[in-house]
């Protein structure tokens, strides 16, 4: 097993080169002088040419990089222009709220969905598991923000049941009452997301269905309860777990614009404001964070199937 | 009712409705089952007989599937009439299943000895540890060496042969008195073909099973059947003693599928096929399914469906043109008049079961 | 196709999908016809009007009429997922048949692969909208990259399995030429895949390219399109909600009906979800 994972991210060391690439990569592709944009339009060319030579961007790009590689390696990924801070404790500041946020939509996409998706399955064909299948496609058609300022508008607005945007830390205040700001964004959140992961068991378990094995343990005897958890479910988790990499990436899209949408202080709404501010080490450090998680979950992912699947553990 | 009889099928019809029609999958058919005896049931695949056996485990394709008309009695009591509840109590404790896929038909997700053990307690009323008691000593009786092991093993840990033999574990855990075996040698090497059904033959005896055994090989069927149900196109075409079918075969279906079976004696050239492929079942259907592809047809055969007849004691045909003895087969009637004749007809490959 | 005009009539609701689908397509199409209105007419005398008589939708912050901007938005938005998919087609096709079939290329191409897939699409596209700048081609690149990877897997994993097909094997042996291979025998049967996948990039960048120009760094505001409309909107929601709603309502029956569609061509296409019967 730990010689599985070892191997598992020997293996991952070309894509996170890849990735460290690509990310170091798009601060060159912006057109115009990274410097000049620091520094602002009024700074004379000799302020120019020394910070250059401060931050290294005179020396050879792969000397640059090799820089730059050190550093993220030791947490050092620079300094926003914006805050003047590090990147790391800019980033740090904003994780609370995304990281409550991800938790409460995860909890609701897997209530939700994972029921909602196995009545669906067990009830092919009929009435319900058509109409299931409808509102699903529904939520997933839906654009996430207009969702949001629609709730916001009824819920927020109109009903004054929740308060429509902003959220105070729970880590400072100590008050978890505050998530109740988070109702409405997670509820946003999870409804396309949910849909998909109603859409994915459905799928899953009716792949299952037609298992020769399933027949098996209905010929066994078996209730048909017993049958669908325990050999249909239980063996449609192996897609459901691979499909989890898909789930994050669709989750942090959909942060990206809900926490704009709701004024939320977290990560996805700080990427949208440093694009906007073309504050580049914040958005660097953003984008390789997600994409190193990313990589983590996957690498979660396999060692989850192993676990799920004997067939591979032992091969 | 006379009591020897366990299983008796009366003019079962199971249809599927499917986007294309209706299909008639099994279409009137009627047999018994004695007890303690095997009864192969023989065709090739679109023939039924799967679904057949399926329609006495009440697992066919539902909600495509419907038994529209006749009955299935076991032990007297009717179970197309049961509802859901009743079927948990007959499935795998008085009928068990085995398939034809052994590498599919066990969850590779738990232990051999886990799916057993599921089996067990879903009829009887006993703790794991009775339970894993039983389920060795069904893996002792079906011939698995080193059984305290292989009840720990995952089924892709296990060969092909000894899958199946674990499936009869499975099956015959709770001790049924009918045992459905569909097709349990075919994906099999040759060698543990014979060895697992010299096991099946084995079992039947010492547990005092009745088997239902469903195949396309007739060499199956001589090595473990007492009688034999010939099945085309849903229906039976031909009920006899083992015996007395493979003496004299009445239908020509029959006759063709003796012929096609390859005589190492006899070296002919080539090897026989029915010429013509297994009619569509779908919509209605008039007169005898197998009239297209027979060498014997008559113009009444188009139009109407004959009877299933006791044309010699114990002997049932459904044929309006049935072989007599003497009669000459399609296999002498190969390089005269059978070829243009099957070249006129065939569609497709002949089939070759 | 006629498996499809069957498919579609035992599912009626896929019928009001392709309807609304030609509604939409003809409504951008005659744009000029069906709504005389200049949508960038500014009328300050007459902001945010309810929807009535003469603005049937009412009208936006500018005094502009919602009708027309509706109807001009949709050409912007249906040209702009048009050129998506097919600057992610186009692309994946080639990039994909070329990596499948040369077996030096596999793995390198899994790997990037896996990397793309590890910038989330729509942070991608961010990312990406920083560099190029806002502007319609520019998003549509953008967002087009993005859809890339999905389509170029799609085709990169149906050639590598087409490749061992006994057929293709066959045709080789016969001294058929790569080109040939590609384009002859393998090609044509990634049509039905593509098409579909083509359907639902359809429908989920429209999605995308809205939450852009919501985040504002879509399409230039002055640009009518559903998602600007909606970014505009969003502002003033709690006095001229029709502002929001109206353009919502079109961006997700749009989806709506392109992910119907897409289900149909899907089961149609996919023999896994066909209905399948055992024992018969």
């Amino acid at each position: 097993m730990l010689k599985f994972v070892l191997r598992r991210i020997v293996g991952m060391i070309p894509s996170l080169f890849l990735v460290s690439v690509l990310v170091f990569g798009f601060v060159h592709l912006i057109p115009g002088d990274p410097i000049q944009i620091l520094l602002g339009d009024l700074a004379t060319p000799e302020q120019v040419a020394a910070v250059r030579e401060e931050m290294g961007l005179d020396k050879p790009i792969w000397v640059q990089y090799g820089k730059w590689i050190a550093g993220v390696v030791t947490g050092d990924m620079g300094n926003s222009i914006f805050f003047g801070q590090s990147v790391l404790s800019v980033i740090g500041n904003r994780a609370e709220t995304s990281i409550l946020l991800a938790l409460l939509t995860l909890l609701l996409i897997l209530f939700i969905g994972i029921p909602v998706g196995y009545l669906s399955a067990t009830r092919y064909g009929t009435k319900l598991d058509q109409s299931i299948s409808g509102i699903s496609m529904g939520f997933a058609s839906i654009p996430t923000f207009w969702l949001g300022l629609t709730l916001m508008t009824f819920f927020a607005v109109k009903l004054k049941w929740l308060p429509s945007s902003g959220f105070p830390s729970i880590f400072q205040s100590g008050n978890w009452g505050n998530l109740r700001y988070l109702i409405l964004p997670a509820i946003t959140l999870s409804a396309p997301n949910s849909a998909l992961i109603i859409r994915l068991t459905r799928a899953s378990m009716l792949d299952v269905f037609k298992e020769d094995y399933v027949r098996t343990a209905r010929a066994k005897g078996l209730r048909e309860p017993v049958v669908n958890v325990f050999h249909v479910f239980r063996n449609s988790m192996n897609s459901l777990v691979s499909a989890l990499g898909f789930t994050f990436a669709g989750l942090v899209s959909g942060t990206v614009v809900t926490e704009t949408v709701f004024s939320l202080p977290g990560i996805g709404k700080l990427v949208v404001d440093s694009v906007l501010r073309r504050d580049y080490p914040v958005i660097q450090g953003i984008i390789l964070c997600i994409a190193l998680l990313y990589m983590a979950i996957n690498l979660l992912v396999d060692i989850a199937y192993g676990w799920l699947d004997p067939r591979i553990r032992y091969s | 009712m006379p009591s020897d009889i366990l299983l008796s099928i009366r003019g079962l019809k199971t249809h599927f409705s499917t986007p294309v029609g209706i299909v008639s999958a099994v279409d009137g058919v009627s047999f018994d089952l004695t007890r303690g005896e095997t009864l192969g049931l023989v065709g090739e695949s679109g023939s039924g007989k799967t679904v057949t056996a399926l329609s006495v485990m009440q697992l066919y394709a539902k909600p495509q599937g419907r038994i529209v008309a006749g009955k299935i009695l076991f032990e007297g009591k009717d179970i197309t009439a049961m509802g859901e509840k009743d079927m948990y109590n007959i499935r795998g404790n008085s009928i068990s299943m085995i398939f034809q896929e052994p590498m599919t038909s066990l969850n590779p997700v738990y232990t051999i000895g886990r799916q057993i053990v599921e089996a067990i307690r879903a009829h009887r009323a006993i703790d794991k540890k009775e339970a894993w008691a039983i389920a060795l000593e069904a893996l002792k009786q079906v011939g698995i060496p080193d059984p305290e092991r292989r009840l720990r093993s995952y089924p892709h840990e296990l060969s092909g042969g000894m899958r199946q033999r674990a499936m009869i574990a499975m099956a015959i855990s709770c001790k049924p008195t009918l045992l459905i075996a569909d097709e349990p040698t075919t994906a099999l090497d040759v060698t543990i073909q014979a060895q697992i059904l010299q096991l099946l033959r084995e079992l039947k005896e010492t547990m005092g099973m009745s088997m239902l055994m469903i195949t396309h090989d007739l060499g199956v069927i001589a090595e473990v059947a007492d009688k034999v149900a010939v099945m085309y196109g849903g229906r039976i075409a031909e009920y006899a003693e083992t015996a007395s079918l493979f003496a004299s075969p009445m239908h020509p279906y029959t006759r063709g599928l003796m012929d096609s079976i390859p005589d190492i004696e006899k070296e002919s050239a080539q090897l026989y096929s029915i010429p013509g492929t297994v009619p569509s079942l779908i919509g209605e259907t008039k007169g005898c399914r197998f009239a297209n592809r027979c060498p014997r047809a008559l113009p009444r055969c188009t139009e109407e469906a004959p009877e299933l007849v006791e044309a010699a004691p114990g002997h049932l045909v459904a044929c309006w043109n049935r072989l007599g003895a003497g009669d000459e087969g399609p296999q002498d009637k190969r390089s005269s008049e059978a070829e243009p004749q099957s070249r006129r007809m065939t569609k497709g490959e002949g089939a070759q079961p | 196709m006629s498996g499809f005009l069957k498919m579609l009539r035992s599912r009626k609701i896929a019928i009001a999908g392709l309807a609304f689908l030609g509604f939409i397509v003809l409504m951008a199409l005659l744009a000029p016809l069906v709504a005389p209105i200049n949508p960038l007419d500014m009328d300050p005398a007459n902001r945010l009007l309810p929807p009535g008589k003469g603005h049937i939708f009412g009208t936006d912050n500018f005094g502009r009429d919602i009708w027309s901007r509706v109807v001009y938005g949709a050409r912007t938005s249906l040209i702009s997922s048009v050129g998506v998919v097919l600057f992610s087609v186009s692309i994946g096709i080639f990039v994909g048949l070329v990596a499948g079939y040369f077996k030096a290329l596999n793995a390198p191409f899994m790997r990037l692969i896996d990397v793309m897939m590890a910038f989330p699409s729509l942070l991608l596209a961010l990312v990406l909208m920083t560099i190029f700048g806002r502007g319609m081609v520019n998003v549509i690149l953008a967002v087009g990259i993005t859809y890339l990877t999905r389509t170029t897997r799609i085709v990169y994993g149906m050639t590598l399995k087409l490749k061992e097909e006994v057929y293709i094997e066959a045709f080789r042996s016969a001294g058929a030429s790569d080109l040939r291979l590609l384009l002859k025998h393998i090609f044509p049967n990634l049509t039905s895949p593509v098409i579909v996948q083509a359907t639902f990039t359809f429908a989920f960048s429209l999605l995308d390219m809205a939450s852009l120009d919501f985040l504002g760094l879509g399409l230039p505001p002055e640009i009518p399109s559903w998602g600007n409309m909606l970014s505009e909107g969003s502002i003033y929601l709690a006095r001229a909600p029709w502002m929001l709603l109206i353009p919502g309502l079109f961006i997700v029956l749009t989806v709506l009906s392109f992910n119907l569609v897409g289900d149909v061509l899907r089961d149609q296409v996919d023999p896994r979800f066909r209905h399948d019967i055992k024992g018969v």
